[in-house]
């Protein structure tokens, strides 16, 4: 082979070595080690913070995460029966979590940790042929014990609402009134379904709780994830 | 030789129709989160039909009722004023969760005492 079969071969290496950039992760045991020792169970889930420009995210976000956390092995304290206690006291519009609130949550609900949530971001953008939907979100659980932070995770979700028209014009259309018209809660629910799922030690209701140490996670704990309509 | 090959499917088919799931929770996050942007009754009432549904094929497929929904139906039934048989549903939640017992008590001492 001569000199320049070489150099485009290497050229073409490295494309393909670049190309197959390997996301950095982490076991769960070694990025959640205390989730693995405290062994939480009950999760009081706090109203979301929400930093987003939609004024209603709140209470739509809200409404998925009992599940999310239920079906990975949690129990998680009845949503709306805490909201109800937490309007009555004052509570709800709460965004800082002191070490005595936690004691408290602690103390009266039988809490051993608390979900904190925050929407960043909750909202359309539309650009010729394809929509989308965008929930970027953070959480964490704080145990009430010591109010150290015992997991965290930041999603953001990509709900893509594109055409399956051929036609142009229709394509156009069709995605800019699925961009209008499309409703939030489904998707929150699917996201909030998705991140627990692959973020988060599985609870003591789960079958495979206590096992999953080797799972991982990625290593600075931020995940995109793409939901195709 | 036929007869092993037969056990082997069915065993095969028997595994195969063991479901994974842990819970069922139908549609009933979907009619959560229409009672909390609606409010009215309709919407309520999708609610507690959808939580009725859930406790229907939870006990069909073998399955726990999820964690929470007996109390979030319960909560219901109180705001109806039907206080009787919100406390039997309050006492199925700590029934079958225990993790449920300091919130369960909290909720009877709140809503449940005469006079509230």
């Amino acid at each position: 082979m001569n000199k320049m079969t070489y150099l485009w071969t290497g050229l073409a290496l490295m494309s393909i070595l670049a190309g197959c950039a390997i996301t950095p992760t982490a076991t769960m045991a070694n990025s959640y080690p205390r989730m693995y020792e405290r062994k939480p169970i009950s999760i009081l889930i706090l109203p979301p913070i929400n930093n987003s420009t939609a004024a209603d995210a709140k209470e739509y976000f809200s409404c998925s995460l009992g599940e999310a956390l239920g079906l990975v092995g949690y129990y998680p304290l009845p949503v709306e029966a805490v909201f109800s206690i937490l309007r009555e006291e004052g509570m709800y519009d709460t965004e800082t979590v002191t070490p005595v609130v936690l004691s408290n949550l602690k103390k009266y609900f039988g809490a051993d940790a608390v979900l904190i949530s925050s929407i960043e971001k909750w909202d359309k953008s539309w650009f010729l042929t394809s929509g989308t939907l965008t929930i970027d979100a953070k959480f964490s659980l704080l145990s009430t014990e010591n109010a150290e932070t015992i997991w965290d995770y930041h999603t953001i979700t990509k709900v893509k609402l594109g055409s399956s028209s051929d036609n142009i014009f229709m394509s156009m259309v069709e995605s800019a009134i699925k961009t209008a018209v499309e409703d939030y809660f489904p998707n929150a629910r699917r996201a909030n379904i998705y991140t627990f799922e692959r973020t988060i030690p599985y609870g003591k209701y789960h079958p495979s709780y206590n096992i999953d140490g080797e799972r991982t996670v990625h290593e600075n704990k931020v995940g995109v994830f793409e939901i195709n309509k | 030789m036929r007869y092993l090959l037969l056990s082997m499917i069915v065993l095969l088919l028997a595994a195969c129709a063991q479901s994974n799931e842990l819970y069922y929770y139908g549609n009933s996050s979907q009619s959560y989160y229409r009672a909390v942007k609606y409010g009215d009754d309709n919407s309520r009432l999708d609610y507690k039909n959808s939580l009725n549904k859930v406790f229907e094929k939870s006990a069909a497929r073998g399955l726990k009722v999820p964690p929470g929904l007996y109390c979030d139906y319960a909560m219901l039934l109180l705001k109806e004023g039907q206080l009787a048989e919100a406390k039997v549903y309050m006492d199925k939640e700590k029934a079958a969760w225990p993790e449920s017992g300091p919130m369960v008590d909290l909720l009877l001492q709140r809503y449940f005492q005469p006079g509230k």
